[in-house]
Protein backbone atom coordinates (compact mmCIF):
# COMPACT_ATOMS: atom_id res chain seq x y z
CA UNK A 1 0.00 0.00 0.00
CA UNK A 2 2.78 2.40 0.88
CA UNK A 3 4.40 1.94 -2.54
CA UNK A 4 1.04 2.61 -4.20
CA UNK A 5 0.64 5.72 -2.07
CA UNK A 6 4.16 6.84 -2.95
CA UNK A 7 3.44 6.47 -6.68
CA UNK A 8 0.17 8.41 -6.55
CA UNK A 9 1.69 10.98 -4.21
CA UNK A 10 4.56 11.61 -6.62
CA UNK A 11 2.24 12.27 -9.57
CA UNK A 12 -0.15 14.45 -7.56
CA UNK A 13 2.55 16.48 -5.80
CA UNK A 14 4.48 17.01 -9.05
CA UNK A 15 1.34 18.22 -10.83
CA UNK A 16 0.36 20.37 -7.84
CA UNK A 17 3.78 22.01 -7.64
CA UNK A 18 3.86 22.80 -11.38
CA UNK A 19 0.13 23.32 -12.03
CA UNK A 20 0.22 27.08 -12.35
CA UNK A 21 3.23 26.94 -14.69
CA UNK A 22 1.75 24.15 -16.84
CA UNK A 23 -1.58 25.98 -17.12
CA UNK A 24 0.23 29.15 -18.16
CA UNK A 25 2.00 27.23 -20.94
CA UNK A 26 -1.11 25.38 -22.12
CA UNK A 27 -3.23 26.70 -25.02
CA UNK A 28 -6.76 27.65 -24.00
CA UNK A 29 -8.30 24.73 -25.93
CA UNK A 30 -6.26 22.22 -23.93
CA UNK A 31 -6.64 23.69 -20.44
CA UNK A 32 -9.59 21.41 -19.69
CA UNK A 33 -7.40 18.36 -20.37
CA UNK A 34 -4.82 19.57 -17.84
CA UNK A 35 -7.52 20.49 -15.32
CA UNK A 36 -9.33 17.15 -15.57
CA UNK A 37 -6.05 15.23 -15.30
CA UNK A 38 -5.08 17.22 -12.21
CA UNK A 39 -8.49 16.63 -10.60
CA UNK A 40 -8.20 12.89 -11.33
CA UNK A 41 -4.66 12.74 -9.89
CA UNK A 42 -5.85 14.51 -6.72
CA UNK A 43 -8.85 12.20 -6.39
CA UNK A 44 -6.68 9.09 -6.90
CA UNK A 45 -4.29 10.32 -4.24
CA UNK A 46 -7.01 10.98 -1.65
CA UNK A 47 -8.70 7.68 -2.41
CA UNK A 48 -5.41 5.97 -1.64
CA UNK A 49 -4.93 7.99 1.56
CA UNK A 50 -8.43 7.00 2.67
CA UNK A 51 -7.71 3.35 2.05
CA UNK A 52 -4.15 3.29 3.27
CA UNK A 53 -5.25 1.82 6.58
CA UNK A 54 -5.44 -1.50 4.74
CA UNK A 55 -2.89 -4.07 3.75
CA UNK A 56 -0.28 -4.23 1.06
CA UNK A 57 -1.28 -6.09 -2.07
CA UNK A 58 1.46 -7.65 -4.21
CA UNK A 59 -0.74 -7.24 -7.31
CA UNK A 60 -0.21 -3.50 -7.09
CA UNK A 61 3.50 -3.85 -7.67
CA UNK A 62 3.37 -4.16 -11.46
CA UNK A 63 1.14 -1.08 -11.74
CA UNK A 64 3.44 0.84 -9.44
CA UNK A 65 6.44 -0.22 -11.53
CA UNK A 66 4.75 1.04 -14.69
CA UNK A 67 4.45 4.42 -13.06
CA UNK A 68 8.22 4.81 -12.52
CA UNK A 69 9.36 6.09 -15.96
CA UNK A 70 6.31 8.34 -16.25
CA UNK A 71 7.04 9.87 -12.86
CA UNK A 72 10.63 10.51 -13.91
CA UNK A 73 9.50 12.41 -16.98
CA UNK A 74 6.98 14.50 -15.04
CA UNK A 75 9.56 15.53 -12.46
CA UNK A 76 11.55 17.17 -15.27
CA UNK A 77 8.48 18.41 -17.13
CA UNK A 78 9.25 22.08 -16.47
CA UNK A 79 12.15 21.71 -18.95
CA UNK A 80 9.83 20.28 -21.61
CA UNK A 81 7.17 22.98 -21.61
CA UNK A 82 8.14 23.88 -25.21
CA UNK A 83 6.50 20.61 -26.22
CA UNK A 84 3.35 20.97 -24.16
CA UNK A 85 1.55 18.22 -26.11
CA UNK A 86 4.19 15.74 -24.97
CA UNK A 87 3.86 16.94 -21.36
CA UNK A 88 0.07 16.61 -21.48
CA UNK A 89 0.47 13.14 -22.99
CA UNK A 90 2.65 12.02 -20.09
CA UNK A 91 0.31 13.61 -17.56
CA UNK A 92 -2.59 11.70 -19.10
CA UNK A 93 -0.60 8.45 -19.01
CA UNK A 94 0.37 9.00 -15.36
CA UNK A 95 -3.22 9.73 -14.38
CA UNK A 96 -4.48 6.62 -16.25
CA UNK A 97 -2.04 4.37 -14.40
CA UNK A 98 -2.87 6.22 -11.17
CA UNK A 99 -6.57 5.54 -11.71
CA UNK A 100 -5.81 1.83 -12.12
CA UNK A 101 -3.77 1.87 -8.90
CA UNK A 102 -6.48 3.77 -7.01
CA UNK A 103 -9.12 1.39 -8.33
CA UNK A 104 -7.07 -1.59 -7.19
CA UNK A 105 -6.51 0.00 -3.79
CA UNK A 106 -10.20 0.73 -3.27
CA UNK A 107 -11.18 -2.89 -3.94
CA UNK A 108 -8.74 -4.27 -1.32
CA UNK B 1 2.05 -6.55 13.58
CA UNK B 2 0.08 -6.15 13.48
CA UNK B 3 -1.00 -3.89 10.84
CA UNK B 4 -2.57 -7.01 9.40
CA UNK B 5 -4.08 -8.10 12.70
CA UNK B 6 -5.59 -4.69 13.31
CA UNK B 7 -6.92 -4.45 9.79
CA UNK B 8 -8.83 -7.67 9.87
CA UNK B 9 -10.91 -6.23 12.70
CA UNK B 10 -11.76 -3.23 10.52
CA UNK B 11 -11.20 0.52 10.77
CA UNK B 12 -9.54 1.51 14.01
CA UNK B 13 -11.85 -0.55 16.21
CA UNK B 14 -9.25 -3.19 16.79
CA UNK B 15 -6.71 -0.49 17.45
CA UNK B 16 -8.97 0.95 20.11
CA UNK B 17 -9.33 -2.45 21.72
CA UNK B 18 -5.63 -3.23 21.51
CA UNK B 19 -4.67 0.17 22.86
CA UNK B 20 -7.13 -0.14 25.72
CA UNK B 21 -5.87 -3.59 26.66
CA UNK B 22 -2.32 -2.40 26.28
CA UNK B 23 -2.83 0.62 28.52
CA UNK B 24 -4.79 -1.33 31.06
CA UNK B 25 -2.24 -4.11 31.32
CA UNK B 26 0.78 -1.84 31.27
CA UNK B 27 -0.67 0.15 34.10
CA UNK B 28 -1.44 -3.03 35.93
CA UNK B 29 2.20 -3.85 35.71
CA UNK B 30 3.07 -0.44 37.02
CA UNK B 31 0.59 -0.75 39.87
CA UNK B 32 2.26 -3.95 41.00
CA UNK B 33 5.90 -2.97 40.64
CA UNK B 34 8.12 -2.89 43.64
CA UNK B 35 8.95 0.79 43.50
CA UNK B 36 5.79 2.84 43.86
CA UNK B 37 7.46 5.93 42.36
CA UNK B 38 8.08 3.93 39.18
CA UNK B 39 4.41 2.98 39.05
CA UNK B 40 3.17 6.54 39.42
CA UNK B 41 5.80 7.93 37.06
CA UNK B 42 5.01 5.32 34.42
CA UNK B 43 1.28 5.99 34.67
CA UNK B 44 1.83 9.74 34.41
CA UNK B 45 4.17 9.30 31.47
CA UNK B 46 1.66 7.04 29.74
CA UNK B 47 -1.02 9.70 30.19
CA UNK B 48 1.32 12.32 28.67
CA UNK B 49 2.13 10.12 25.70
CA UNK B 50 -1.52 9.32 25.03
CA UNK B 51 -2.42 13.01 25.36
CA UNK B 52 0.32 13.92 22.88
CA UNK B 53 -0.93 11.19 20.55
CA UNK B 54 -4.44 12.60 20.77
CA UNK B 55 -3.10 16.09 20.06
CA UNK B 56 -1.09 14.79 17.12
CA UNK B 57 -4.17 13.23 15.51
CA UNK B 58 -6.30 16.32 16.26
CA UNK B 59 -3.68 18.57 14.64
CA UNK B 60 -3.67 16.34 11.57
CA UNK B 61 -7.46 16.72 11.53
CA UNK B 62 -6.96 20.49 11.53
CA UNK B 63 -4.54 20.03 8.63
CA UNK B 64 -7.37 18.34 6.71
CA UNK B 65 -9.60 21.37 7.39
CA UNK B 66 -6.85 23.61 6.06
CA UNK B 67 -6.44 21.35 3.02
CA UNK B 68 -10.14 21.67 2.20
CA UNK B 69 -9.97 25.46 2.55
CA UNK B 70 -6.78 25.59 0.45
CA UNK B 71 -8.53 23.66 -2.33
CA UNK B 72 -11.34 26.22 -2.21
CA UNK B 73 -8.74 28.98 -2.46
CA UNK B 74 -7.10 27.23 -5.40
CA UNK B 75 -10.47 27.07 -7.13
CA UNK B 76 -10.85 30.82 -6.64
CA UNK B 77 -7.33 31.59 -7.89
CA UNK B 78 -6.84 29.10 -10.74
CA UNK B 79 -10.37 27.87 -11.42
CA UNK B 80 -9.44 24.26 -10.59
CA UNK B 81 -12.69 22.37 -9.87
CA UNK B 82 -13.16 21.15 -6.32
CA UNK B 83 -16.04 18.71 -6.57
CA UNK B 84 -18.19 17.30 -3.77
CA UNK B 85 -16.75 13.79 -4.17
CA UNK B 86 -13.17 14.96 -3.57
CA UNK B 87 -14.31 17.06 -0.64
CA UNK B 88 -15.98 13.98 0.86
CA UNK B 89 -12.77 11.96 0.43
CA UNK B 90 -10.98 14.58 2.51
CA UNK B 91 -13.75 14.78 5.11
CA UNK B 92 -13.65 10.98 5.47
CA UNK B 93 -9.91 11.10 6.10
CA UNK B 94 -10.52 13.75 8.74
CA UNK B 95 -13.10 11.50 10.43
CA UNK B 96 -10.57 8.67 10.60
CA UNK B 97 -8.10 11.00 12.28
CA UNK B 98 -10.76 12.23 14.72
CA UNK B 99 -11.54 8.64 15.71
CA UNK B 100 -7.90 8.06 16.53
CA UNK B 101 -7.70 11.33 18.45
CA UNK B 102 -10.76 10.46 20.54
CA UNK B 103 -9.37 7.01 21.22
CA UNK B 104 -6.02 8.40 22.39
CA UNK B 105 -7.78 11.03 24.51
CA UNK B 106 -9.80 8.38 26.32
CA UNK B 107 -6.65 6.36 26.89
CA UNK B 108 -5.01 9.44 28.40
CA UNK B 109 -7.93 9.71 30.83
CA UNK B 110 -7.67 6.03 31.68
CA UNK B 111 -3.94 6.45 32.27
CA UNK B 112 -4.55 9.44 34.55
CA UNK B 113 -7.04 7.47 36.61
CA UNK B 114 -4.58 4.62 36.91
CA UNK B 115 -2.02 7.09 38.07
CA UNK B 116 -4.40 8.12 40.87
CA UNK B 117 -5.07 4.47 41.64
CA UNK B 118 -1.41 3.54 41.89
CA UNK B 119 -0.65 6.63 43.94
CA UNK B 120 -3.43 6.06 46.45
CA UNK B 121 -3.16 4.01 49.62
CA UNK B 122 -6.75 4.72 50.61
CA UNK B 123 -9.25 1.96 49.86
CA UNK B 124 -12.00 4.56 49.34
CA UNK B 125 -9.91 6.55 46.87
CA UNK B 126 -9.01 3.36 45.05
CA UNK B 127 -12.65 2.34 44.82
CA UNK B 128 -13.55 5.78 43.45
CA UNK B 129 -10.74 5.61 40.89
CA UNK B 130 -11.85 2.14 39.78
CA UNK B 131 -15.41 3.47 39.41
CA UNK B 132 -14.25 6.34 37.19
CA UNK B 133 -12.02 3.97 35.28
CA UNK B 134 -15.06 1.82 34.55
CA UNK B 135 -16.84 4.91 33.19
CA UNK B 136 -13.91 5.81 30.95
CA UNK B 137 -13.71 2.31 29.56
CA UNK B 138 -17.41 2.51 28.75
CA UNK B 139 -16.61 5.70 26.81
CA UNK B 140 -13.85 3.83 25.01
CA UNK B 141 -16.23 1.07 24.06
CA UNK B 142 -18.62 3.65 22.59
CA UNK B 143 -15.82 4.83 20.34
CA UNK B 144 -15.23 1.22 19.37
CA UNK B 145 -18.80 0.97 18.01
CA UNK B 146 -18.45 -2.77 17.87
CA UNK B 147 -20.14 -5.38 20.04
CA UNK B 148 -17.12 -7.66 20.01
CA UNK B 149 -14.79 -4.85 21.01
CA UNK B 150 -17.18 -3.65 23.71
CA UNK B 151 -17.47 -7.12 25.21
CA UNK B 152 -13.71 -7.49 25.15
CA UNK B 153 -13.30 -4.13 26.85
CA UNK B 154 -15.74 -5.05 29.59
CA UNK B 155 -13.84 -8.28 30.07
CA UNK B 156 -10.72 -6.13 30.22
CA UNK B 157 -12.23 -4.15 33.09
CA UNK B 158 -12.98 -7.39 34.96
CA UNK B 159 -9.44 -8.53 34.27
CA UNK B 160 -8.06 -5.34 35.78
CA UNK B 161 -10.01 -5.72 38.98
CA UNK B 162 -9.15 -9.42 39.29
CA UNK B 163 -5.46 -8.96 38.60
CA UNK B 164 -5.17 -5.98 40.92
CA UNK B 165 -6.83 -8.01 43.65
CA UNK B 166 -4.69 -11.09 43.02
CA UNK B 167 -1.46 -9.16 42.31
CA UNK B 168 -0.73 -11.16 39.15
CA UNK B 169 0.52 -8.08 37.35
CA UNK B 170 3.70 -9.57 36.02
CA UNK B 171 1.99 -12.54 34.36
CA UNK B 172 -0.41 -10.19 32.61
CA UNK B 173 2.42 -7.89 31.61
CA UNK B 174 4.42 -10.69 30.06
CA UNK B 175 1.45 -11.59 27.90
CA UNK B 176 0.84 -7.98 26.94
CA UNK B 177 4.41 -6.98 26.25
CA UNK B 178 4.28 -8.01 22.56
CA UNK B 179 1.11 -6.00 22.12
CA UNK B 180 2.87 -2.89 23.38
CA UNK B 181 5.46 -3.40 20.66
CA UNK B 182 2.64 -3.90 18.17
CA UNK B 183 1.14 -0.54 19.10
CA UNK B 184 4.34 1.22 18.20
CA UNK B 185 4.51 -0.82 14.99
CA UNK B 186 0.92 0.14 14.22
CA UNK B 187 1.70 3.84 14.43
CA UNK B 188 4.75 3.33 12.24
CA UNK B 189 2.71 1.34 9.71
CA UNK B 190 0.43 4.37 9.20
CA UNK B 191 3.13 7.00 9.65
CA UNK B 192 3.79 7.37 5.91
CA UNK B 193 0.11 8.22 5.45
CA UNK B 194 0.16 10.82 8.23
CA UNK B 195 3.33 12.34 6.78
CA UNK B 196 1.82 12.45 3.31
CA UNK B 197 -1.30 14.25 4.58
CA UNK B 198 0.82 17.02 6.08
CA UNK B 199 3.05 17.22 3.00
CA UNK B 200 0.00 17.41 0.69
CA UNK B 201 -1.27 20.46 2.54
CA UNK B 202 2.07 22.26 2.42
CA UNK B 203 2.55 21.55 -1.32
CA UNK B 204 -0.97 22.82 -2.09
CA UNK B 205 -0.64 25.92 0.09
CA UNK B 206 2.78 26.81 -1.34
CA UNK B 207 1.75 26.37 -4.97
CA UNK B 208 -1.45 28.39 -4.46
CA UNK B 209 0.51 31.16 -2.73
CA UNK B 210 2.98 31.17 -5.64
CA UNK B 211 0.09 31.40 -8.12
CA UNK B 212 -1.34 34.37 -6.22
CA UNK B 213 2.09 36.01 -6.24
CA UNK B 214 2.49 35.44 -9.99
CA UNK B 215 -0.88 37.11 -10.57
CA UNK B 216 0.24 40.11 -8.52
CA UNK B 217 -2.35 39.47 -5.82
CA UNK B 218 0.03 39.39 -2.85
CA UNK B 219 0.95 42.49 -0.89
CA UNK B 220 4.73 42.17 -0.95
CA UNK B 221 4.92 45.27 1.21
CA UNK B 222 3.88 43.20 4.23
CA UNK B 223 7.45 41.89 4.31
CA UNK B 224 8.65 45.45 4.96
CA UNK B 225 6.67 45.72 8.21
CA UNK B 226 9.65 44.89 10.46
CA UNK B 227 11.47 47.90 8.97
CA UNK B 228 8.54 50.35 8.99
CA UNK B 229 6.57 49.31 12.08
CA UNK B 230 8.79 51.13 14.64
CA UNK B 231 7.97 54.40 12.88
CA UNK B 232 4.27 53.76 12.43
CA UNK B 233 4.69 53.65 8.65
CA UNK B 234 3.23 51.32 6.02
CA UNK B 235 4.69 50.38 2.66
CA UNK B 236 3.43 51.98 -0.53
CA UNK B 237 5.30 50.18 -3.30
CA UNK B 238 4.97 51.95 -6.64
CA UNK B 239 8.33 51.22 -8.24
CA UNK B 240 8.21 48.24 -10.63
CA UNK B 241 11.89 47.60 -9.94
CA UNK B 242 11.34 47.39 -6.16
CA UNK B 243 8.19 45.31 -6.66
CA UNK B 244 10.08 42.86 -8.87
CA UNK B 245 12.83 42.60 -6.27
CA UNK B 246 10.29 42.03 -3.51
CA UNK B 247 8.51 39.36 -5.57
CA UNK B 248 11.72 37.34 -5.77
CA UNK B 249 12.20 37.73 -2.05
CA UNK B 250 8.62 36.69 -1.29
CA UNK B 251 9.01 33.66 -3.57
CA UNK B 252 12.09 32.59 -1.62
CA UNK B 253 10.23 33.14 1.64
CA UNK B 254 7.42 30.83 0.54
CA UNK B 255 9.96 28.11 -0.28
CA UNK B 256 11.88 28.66 2.96
CA UNK B 257 8.77 28.73 5.17
CA UNK B 258 7.45 25.57 3.50
CA UNK B 259 10.71 23.78 4.26
CA UNK B 260 10.65 25.11 7.83
CA UNK B 261 7.08 23.90 8.43
CA UNK B 262 7.91 20.54 6.89
CA UNK B 263 10.92 20.16 9.19
CA UNK B 264 8.83 20.97 12.30
CA UNK B 265 6.24 18.38 11.29
CA UNK B 266 8.86 15.75 10.44
CA UNK B 267 10.38 16.13 13.91
CA UNK B 268 6.92 15.82 15.50
CA UNK B 269 6.06 12.70 13.55
CA UNK B 270 9.41 11.07 14.29
CA UNK B 271 9.05 12.19 17.92
CA UNK B 272 5.66 10.51 18.27
CA UNK B 273 7.06 7.31 16.86
CA UNK B 274 10.07 7.47 19.19
CA UNK B 275 7.87 8.18 22.23
CA UNK B 276 5.73 5.12 21.56
CA UNK B 277 8.84 3.00 21.14
CA UNK B 278 10.19 4.38 24.41
CA UNK B 279 6.94 3.41 26.14
CA UNK B 280 7.30 -0.10 24.84
CA UNK B 281 10.91 -0.27 26.03
CA UNK B 282 9.94 0.90 29.52
CA UNK B 283 7.27 -1.76 29.77
CA UNK B 284 9.89 -4.33 28.87
CA UNK B 285 12.12 -2.93 31.60
CA UNK B 286 9.36 -3.26 34.20
CA UNK B 287 8.48 -6.78 33.04
CA UNK B 288 12.14 -7.74 33.35
CA UNK B 289 12.15 -6.38 36.93
CA UNK B 290 14.92 -3.96 36.08
CA UNK B 291 15.13 -0.46 37.50
CA UNK B 292 13.66 2.30 35.34
CA UNK B 293 16.65 4.51 34.49
CA UNK B 294 14.59 7.55 33.45
CA UNK B 295 11.12 8.37 34.76
CA UNK B 296 10.32 11.60 32.97
CA UNK B 297 8.52 12.05 29.67
CA UNK B 298 10.53 11.16 26.57
CA UNK B 299 12.23 14.28 25.19
CA UNK B 300 10.77 13.46 21.77
CA UNK B 301 7.30 14.38 23.12
CA UNK B 302 8.40 18.04 23.17
CA UNK B 303 8.77 17.98 19.38
CA UNK B 304 5.22 16.62 19.09
CA UNK B 305 3.77 19.29 21.37
CA UNK B 306 5.65 22.06 19.58
CA UNK B 307 3.98 21.16 16.30
CA UNK B 308 0.58 20.62 17.96
CA UNK B 309 0.80 24.04 19.63
CA UNK B 310 1.79 25.65 16.34
CA UNK B 311 -1.15 24.07 14.55
CA UNK B 312 -3.60 25.25 17.20
CA UNK B 313 -2.53 28.90 16.83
Amino acid sequence: MQSALAALESVYFTLQTNLSMILAATPADQRDVVMSNYVAARSNYWACIGKSFHDDDPALISLVNQMGPVEDFLKGANKELGDIAKVIGYITKAVDIGAQIASKVVTL
Amino acid sequence: MSKRRFQTAGDCRAVVLALACWTVCCLLVMSGCKVSEDATAASTQMASTCKALSGYYAALGQTMDSTIRANEAQYAVLGVPFDAATRKQMEDVKKELEKRSAMADELAKVSTLFSKLTGSSSAEDSAAAVGKLDDELVALSLIAENDGAETALKQGVKLIVTLVQEHKEKEAAQKMEPLAKDLSAFFDSEKATYDSIDHAYLVLAASTAQALLDKGQVDEGSFLRPVLKPFGLTANLTSDEVKAGMKGYVREQIVAKTAEQQAIYDKASAGMSDSLKEMSRRISVVVADKPMPFRGNPISLEDVMKWVDEMSQ
